[in-house]
């Protein structure tokens, strides 16, 4: 088992160049000179040349891309155009609501979605299973953005039981991570389900049966973990995803986190904190793929002997 | 001797489409203690829903019992909740399967799914039932059983794993053991190896087995007694020795004919000519007139009975006193 996980780690390295290498290129392919993009309109000569130099842009390419990594390596993500401020500062106030945002949210789907979609597979083509898809299909239509808003509505403005924004005490984070996770849950809820319902027909289920296995040993014991397989490939991907959702709802309920501030830097071209956005969202995409394999491996041994 | 299993005029369907479909069309034979009794017939003929029956494991696959009553040591499971019925699987009934390449879980190690059935049954702790579990897998002729424990199906062959099957079926003590085809999917001299190890396992505990096959090299083997079925129906049943020495049937002795003679220097296998009748579209007849070289006026007209004599009965008009009544 370690020795895989070892090997799946050591295997991402090229990845991590690659995509930090395709990043680190980012400013260069703007079109215009990086410097006087930087320094803004009405920047002098001597203020452009004075930016060319501290980022080093007059240096070769692959010397430059070292300086980056070697920068990165020491947490120097660079400053903000706009304040001026450590990138790596702007960036670390953010991300603890966002992680937060993002872990409740794929919680509960993965949590409420499993549930749903064993009830549903249990009780196939019966008003519990009907019901539980019903409530699937109105988590994928429904976009997230609309949830939110209809949330705040009712909770914030009729009720006025939840605060309609920002991230102080977990009332902030209820509303948005339901919006978030809703259609998440969904995505898992159906999966489960067809992946139940499939597995619930093979061999081995049977034989469990011939041994006097009751409803309970055959579903937990026996069918959940082979269903589950494709399931966490699923929410992988979505969890994947939720980083570009997160950036519509905490807008939606100005949540003060990563997707926000990622909105803010673009509209004022703040360069270096999108380029160093991009480079962590890459980064968590990369991370919840290993997860995913992890998972994969424990939970079907083939992949581990291989 | 002792009677371990009757079944009665068994009728199984599946509900295809909104209609009922009958597949297995009242058939009624028996087993004894310690007698190993095989099934034999061609593809479809209705073998694994008459097992599935017996088990009444057929709710998956939406077929039913619609009639008849399957007396095991006395008492009709056809009747028994499924509560008290889930208590006799694996216990005093227990059953090996046709595909050992699916038939066990791939995602959860050997010594888990043989200490299950062990660990329900007999009531054992989880450290007793390994040692069970260890206990049967040497019995079943599996060397290294200790470290099979922890290993997953798919590290196995395919032999290695019936054997695993074997021994989770009997690792309860069964009185009834069913093996549906167990060794089909297995290359001829691991057939043998299995073969021989049930004929053991038989004689050391005195269970009752009924062995399904479409071999009939395999009938000679290892049973005592043979019931032969064609589309849904029990067509001859006799002792073995009787079976081969005077099959009645004609289907029977087609079959027979299509057993590979080794040594015969007759390499082609002769198989009997046609197909087996369409469900949807069974004739009314003897269900075997199509194929068969003695038919009468009457086989397609009228299907005959399953009559006895000395013990060896067969469905066949070429045996019925009315047919020779007829016939004059
Ligand atoms: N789940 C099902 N739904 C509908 N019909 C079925 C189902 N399972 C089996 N049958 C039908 O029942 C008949 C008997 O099938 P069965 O599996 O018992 O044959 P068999 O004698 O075991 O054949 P084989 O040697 O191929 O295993 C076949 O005609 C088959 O089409
Ligand atoms: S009843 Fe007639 S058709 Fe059927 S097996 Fe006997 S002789 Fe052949
Ligand atoms: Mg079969």
């Amino acid at each position: 088992m370690w020795q895989y996980i070892i090997k799946r780690v050591l295997g991402l390295i090229p990845l991590v160049l690659v995509v930090s290498f395709v990043i680190f290129m980012f400013i260069h392919l703007i079109p215009g000179d990086p410097a006087r993009l930087i320094a803004g309109k009405e920047a002098t000569y001597e203020e452009v040349q004075q930016i060319r130099e501290s980022l080093g842009l007059e240096k070769p390419l692959f010397v430059q891309y070292f300086d980056y990594l070697k920068s990165l390596l020491s947490g120097d993500l660079g400053y903000s155009i706009q304040s001026g401020a450590p990138v790596s500062e702007l960036i670390g106030e953010r991300i603890m609501p966002t992680l937060g945002l993002t872990f409740l949210s794929i919680g509960w789907a993965l949590v409420v979605g499993i549930l749903l979609g064993i009830i549903s597979a249990v009780f196939r083509n019966k008003w519990p299973d009907y019901l539980g898809m019903l409530t699937a299909v109105s988590g994928i239509s429904l976009p997230n953005f609309w949830v939110g808003l209809v949330l705040i509505q009712l909770f914030s403005v009729q009720l006025g039981l939840l605060p309609t924004g920002g991230a102080d005490g977990w009332q902030s984070y209820l509303m948005p991570s339901f919006a978030l996770g809703a259609g998440i849950m969904a995505m898992i809820a159906r999966f489960t389900r067809s992946s139940l319902v499939n597995t619930l027909k093979q061999d081995y289920i049977r034989t469990g049966r011939a041994k006097g296995l009751g409803g309970n040993a055959i579903i937990f014991g026996h069918a959940l973990k082979n269903s589950l397989i494709p399931v966490v490939t699923i929410a992988g991907l979505q969890f994947g995803f939720l980083l570009g959702g997160s950036v519509v709802v905490e807008t939606v309920f100005s949540f003060p986190g990563l997707g926000r501030l990622l909105i803010d830097s673009i509209q004022i071209r703040d360069y270096p904190v999108v380029q160093a956005e991009i480079l962590l969202f890459s980064l968590q995409f990369i991370l919840v793929n290993l997860l995913v394999d992890i998972i994969y491996s424990f939970l079907n041994p083939k992949i581990r002997y291989e | 001797m002792e009677r371990l299993l009757q079944v009665n005029n068994l009728q199984t369907a599946f509900r295809n489409e909104g209609r009922l479909q009958t597949v297995v069309h009242g058939i009624s034979f028996h087993v004894n203690k310690g007698e190993i009794v095989g099934i034999v017939g061609e593809s479809g003929c209705g073998k694994s829903v008459t097992s599935l029956s017996i088990m009444r494991l057929l709710h998956d696959t939406p077929g039913e019992i619609i009639n008849g009553e399957i007396i095991y040591k006395g008492e009709n499971l056809t009747q028994l909740p499924e509560k008290q019925m889930k208590k006799y699987r694996g216990k005093e009934l227990s059953m090996i399967f046709q595909e050992p390449m699916t038939s066990l879980n791939p995602v959860l190690k050997i010594g888990k799914q043989l200490r299950e059935s062990i660990q329900l049954h007999l009531k054992l702790s989880k450290q007793q039932a390994h040692e069970h579990a260890i206990n049967i897998l040497k019995s079943v002729g599996i060397p290294r059983a200790s470290d099979l424990m922890t290993e997953y199906p798919h590290q196995l062959s395919g032999g290695m794993r019936q054997r695993v099957m074997i021994a989770m079926a009997i690792s309860c003590e069964p009185s009834l053991l069913i093996a549906d085809e167990p060794t089909t999917a297995l290359d001829v001299t691991i057939q043998a190896q299995i073969l021989n190890l049930m004929k053991d396992i038989q004689q050391k505990s005195d269970m009752g087995i009924l062995m399904i096959t479409h071999d009939l090299g395999v009938v000679a083997e290892v049973c005592d007694r043979v019931i032969v079925m064609y589309a849904g129906r029990v067509v001859e049943d006799s002792t073995v020795e009787a079976l081969f020495a005077s099959p009645k049937h004609p289907y029977t002795k087609g079959l027979i004919d299509a057993v590979p003679k080794i040594g015969s220097g007759n390499q082609r296998l002769y198989s009997i000519p046609g197909t087996v009748p369409n469900p949807k579209n069974m004739p009314i007849g003897c269900k075997f007139a199509a194929r068969c070289n003695d038919v009468m006026d009457i086989c397609t007209r009228e299907e005959p009975n399953l009559l006895e004599e000395k013990g060896h009965s067969c469905r066949c008009w070429l045996y019925h006193d009315q047919q020779k009544e007829v016939n004059i």
